[in-house]
């Protein structure tokens, strides 16, 4: 049912607004937690070693952490936030009253991380180096902490589990694919502070050639654990929904390209390091590490990418439709008609008296313009080009049949004819406006 | 008209209602701490950069320079806390609001962002010139006026959507015109409502200044920099005790009425809330005589914390009374979740003590000599 109004982004679609918001979130995330562990671990090294240069470098890395991580990872993070609630309110609404609580515990360890990144940050050479890497530690810990606990979210929508049947937070928290999401994710995050760490090292100014090649060749060791991501993947790939198998194995190209590209890039990229740069002690210049760093983001916005898209039909899986709809309402909407159960879409026609909207339209906006966006994205007329009237009707009752990554239509028969008017109409390219539907333009009765 | 309000989420309440409405006002009250320092305190930094120089300028201008990200970034922190809370109790009102606000509504992260970014860009020095700053005095002060406005803007924004949230009568109106116009364009529902916010964060916001002036003891200088702060923390008293009036007289009769019989419990903390208000005046009127007195200075922020706690549980009566007609919270199925309660309350309160740790760290590290903050 659709008791929310829609947010309509003209072109893009709200879902590329936080498709957009979300991945810079995510990169920025994946380093804040990485870099955690690159400035304890290097700490306890450069300061065994008595090494100067690692421990200055290190002290600049702070900084880097703090501006692009304290502001930006954190406003892009509530960003999600208030741009998943607008563009996926169903949703936002389904995760925050099943997992509060673990949002609680998530807000918990970013408050921790907050204060010690702060503290690590402005207590440089003013507390003992042992404290000092306890804080960085504190840090890194509540870090990775909050990593841990948003896969259990994330990886909830794809594979909900027994949480489908029992409804049971835990089910819903400890699903087929967290453990393989938190590992995966784990290894983006120390490849990508080490790539950020080789790019800062060459930007610095403070650091000679040795110096550099120094930071880089211990940078480099953070790159290394990406020839996990192969076995890593598998076992994501083998804990997935049979219907998003198939989408990865061919159902959907692009799905399948992305996955591969995800795995081989990253694994090349380790294997780079571990030869080139740990074995070889090697240098990169600012081209080469600029270039490493793009493409392990790439990889890892790529996984992300396929995460979402092998979701579809779903926003969560076997429960909530992309369109919006529960899997349990399409026996009452069927019977009671969409516009009954769409106050908002219905608001908008009634204010403009008779110009608003016509019943198929509000249809197709309701449950196909998430994926299909007239004279745009996935433009539903060229697929329908070829076919004929009849086998439009009746293919709208089986689109779900058809490609199985579309939600069904639901709706009554009137309604179903409407939308299949419409679509007849752009087809057949008259803007002509008819007023066959007018008959269902009833105002709904609420919610 | 159909009704717009959607359904309560089927999924139910997670825990009992008292426990998240107490979560929701306080949390809510811990955000307007630091975010009341993040948007007086920017305004002050834009005074302190006009007319004459002085010493006890600059070094109020500094500290308060050093305290701002920090308090930012708590600010967002506790913001985080009852945007979740207020989603789980009263989320089918909230997004509503966001959604007809839509660009307006993210727009708040972007005049975040570039208000964070502005600050430290104030705060960085020039790589060459040791502590000089970087940019000309008024490009300082334009810059400060930026971030200043951008937070204001943030506010309005915030009570925009609060407002909308909580009128449901508007949705309409703000469907099918512009959504932020829908809420001004009565003055009586939002004007004092965005200022009660704006003027009571001066409230606080002074209370600050004068912790700040006087953090490392007691001077001649120091003492200038908290008198400043408690006449900006008294002006703003007086002015958000007629502007409270206001507000209040401003409420749709019914709800009025029911604050008036005591019918809501809203009604006590208001009133408990308006004589520590009172109180709160005297003794910012005392502390501004005498500015670095210790005790005035405790009794001051004791009131006002109180104050702001027991606003922020007015707040929440209100929003349950101007949503009477169309939801009250019984209506919710609770299906608590003991178990991840348990492990919420053992995390949190490790978080606490960790926090604390930090905290004893970082302070003792930034006051080698032990000295104390009080006089
Ligand atoms: C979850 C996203 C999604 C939704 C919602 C969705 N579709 Fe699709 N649809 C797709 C994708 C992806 C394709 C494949 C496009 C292609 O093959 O190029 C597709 C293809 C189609 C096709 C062509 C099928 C074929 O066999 O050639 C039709 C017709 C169609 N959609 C109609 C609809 C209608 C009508 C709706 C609304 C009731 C709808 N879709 C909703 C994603 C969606």
């Amino acid at each position: 049912m659709w008791e929310y109004p829609d947010w309509n982004v003209p072109r893009l679609g709200g879902g590329m607004v936080i498709a957009a918001i979300a991945t810079i979130h995510v990169l920025v995330a994946h380093f804040s937690v990485g870099a955690g562990f690159l400035l304890a671990i290097g700490e306890g090294r450069a300061r065994k070693t008595q090494d100067a240069v690692l421990l200055d470098f290190l002290r600049l890395f702070s900084k880097v952490l703090l501006l692009a991580g304290f502001v930006f990872g954190a406003i892009t993070g509530v960003g999600i936030w208030f741009s998943i609630s607008i563009a996926s309110t169903r949703a936002t609404s389904m995760l925050i009253h099943t997992f509060v609580w673990f949002w609680a515990m998530e807000w918990v360890f970013f408050l921790v991380e907050i204060v010690a990144g702060y503290a690590y940050y402005t207590t440089w050479d003013k507390v003992p180096g042992t404290v000092h890497r306890a804080l960085g530690w504190t840090y890194a810990a509540a870090a990775w902490m909050s990593l841990f606990l948003i896969s259990g979210i994330l990886s909830f929508m794809l594979t909900p589990g027994e949480w489908t049947e029992t409804r049971d937070v835990w089910d819903a928290f400890l699903n087929p694919t967290f453990p393989p999401t938190v590992a995966l994710r784990t290894v983006s995050c120390l490849a990508i502070a080490g790539l950020v760490a080789m790019l800062v090292a060459n930007l610095s100014r403070s650091l000679d050639r040795e110096g550099k090649t120094r930071v880089i060749n211990f940078s480099a060791w953070f790159l290394s654990p990406l020839v996990l991501m192969l076995p890593f993947a598998a076992w994501y790939f083998a804990e997935l929904p049979q219907l998003a198998k198939d989408l990865i194995t061919g159902g959907a190209v692009a799905m399948m390209m992305f996955f591969l590209f995800g795995i081989v890039a990253s694994t090349l990229v380790g294997l780079y390091a571990y030869f080139g740069l740990i074995r070889a002690r090697r240098y990169i210049n600012l081209e080469t590490s600029l270039l490493l760093l793009s493409i392990a983001m790439i990889a890892t916005v790529s996984m992300e990418f396929v995460r979402e898209g092998v979701r579809k039909p779903y926003l969560i899986y076997d429960h909530l439709y992309s369109n919006g709809l529960v899997k349990s309402e399409i026996e009452k909407v069927n019977r009671e008609g969409v516009l009954p159960n769409a106050p908002w879409a219905t608001l908008a026609t009634r204010a403009e008296a008779g110009g608003g909207p016509r019943t198929g339209e509000i249809l197709f906006n309701l449950q196909c313009s998430q994926c299909h966006v007239l004279g745009g994205f996935n433009d539903l007329v060229p697929l329908i080009r070829p076919w004929s009237r009849e086998l439009l009707v009746y293919n709208l009752d089986r689109i779900h049949e058809l490609k199985p990554f579309m939600p069904p239509l639901v709706g009554t028969p009137e309604e179903r004819r409407a939308l299949a008017d419409t679509l007849w109409e752009l087809k057949e390219g008259s803007g002509d406006r008819g007023e066959e539907a007018a008959g269902n333009d009833q105002p709904g009765s609420g919610s | 008209m159909t009704n717009l309000v959607p359904g309560p989420d089927p999924l139910g309440l997670p825990a009992p209602v008292w426990l998240l409405v107490t979560l929701l006002v306080v949390t809510h009250a811990l955000h307007m701490v630091f975010m009341n320092f993040a948007l007086a305190g920017s305004w002050v930094l834009c005074a302190l950069m006009v007319g004459r120089e002085s010493e006890w300028k600059k070094m109020l201008y500094e500290r308060m320079m050093a305290v701002l990200p920090v308090a930012i970034s708590l600010a967002i922190t506790f913001g985080i806390a009852p945007l979740l809370f207020v989603q789980v109790l009263y989320g089918q009102f909230f997004y509503v609001a966001n959604v007809l606000l839509g660009f307006f509504w993210l727009a708040i992260l972007a005049l975040l962002m570039v208000g964070f970014y502005t600050v430290y860009a104030l705060k960085a020095r020039r790589p060459e010139g040791g502590e000089k700053r970087i940019a000309a005095r008024p490009l300082r002060l334009l810059l400060h006026l930026g971030v200043a406005s951008a937070f204001t803007a943030i506010a309005f924004l915030f009570t925009t959507n609060a407002a909308l949230s909580q009128h449901p009568e508007l949705w309409p109106l703000a469907r099918a015109g512009s959504p932020v116009g829908s809420v001004w364009r009565e003055a009586g529902l939002a004007v004092p409502r965005f200022l009660h916010n704006l003027v009571g964060s001066f409230g606080i916001g002074g209370l600050w200044l004068v912790w700040i002036a006087l953090f490392r003891g007691s001077d001649e200088e120091a003492e200038k920099g908290a008198r400043l702060g408690a006449m900006v923390s008294l002006v703003a008293t007086a002015i958000q005790i007629v502007i409270g009036f206001w507000y209040l007289l401003s409420l749709p009769e019914g709800v009025l009425k029911r604050f008036l019989t005591f019918a809501t419990p809203g009604s006590f903390s208001l009133i408990l809330g308006i004589l520590l208000a009172v109180g709160l005046f005297l003794a910012l009127f005392f502390l501004s005589q005498a500015p670095s007195h210790a005790r005035l200075r405790w009794i001051a922020s004791a009131l006002a914390a109180a104050v702001l706690l027991l606003m922020s549980a007015t707040n929440e009566a209100l929003r349950e009374e101007l949503l009477r007609e169309h939801f009250t919270l019984p209506e919710w199925t609770v299906r608590t979740q003991w178990g991840p309660i348990l492990v919420f309350l053992a995390v949190f309160v490790a978080g606490l003590a960790v926090v604390a740790w930090l905290a004893r760290v970082a302070w003792r590290a930034h006051n080698p000599r032990g000295a104390e903050p009080s006089s």
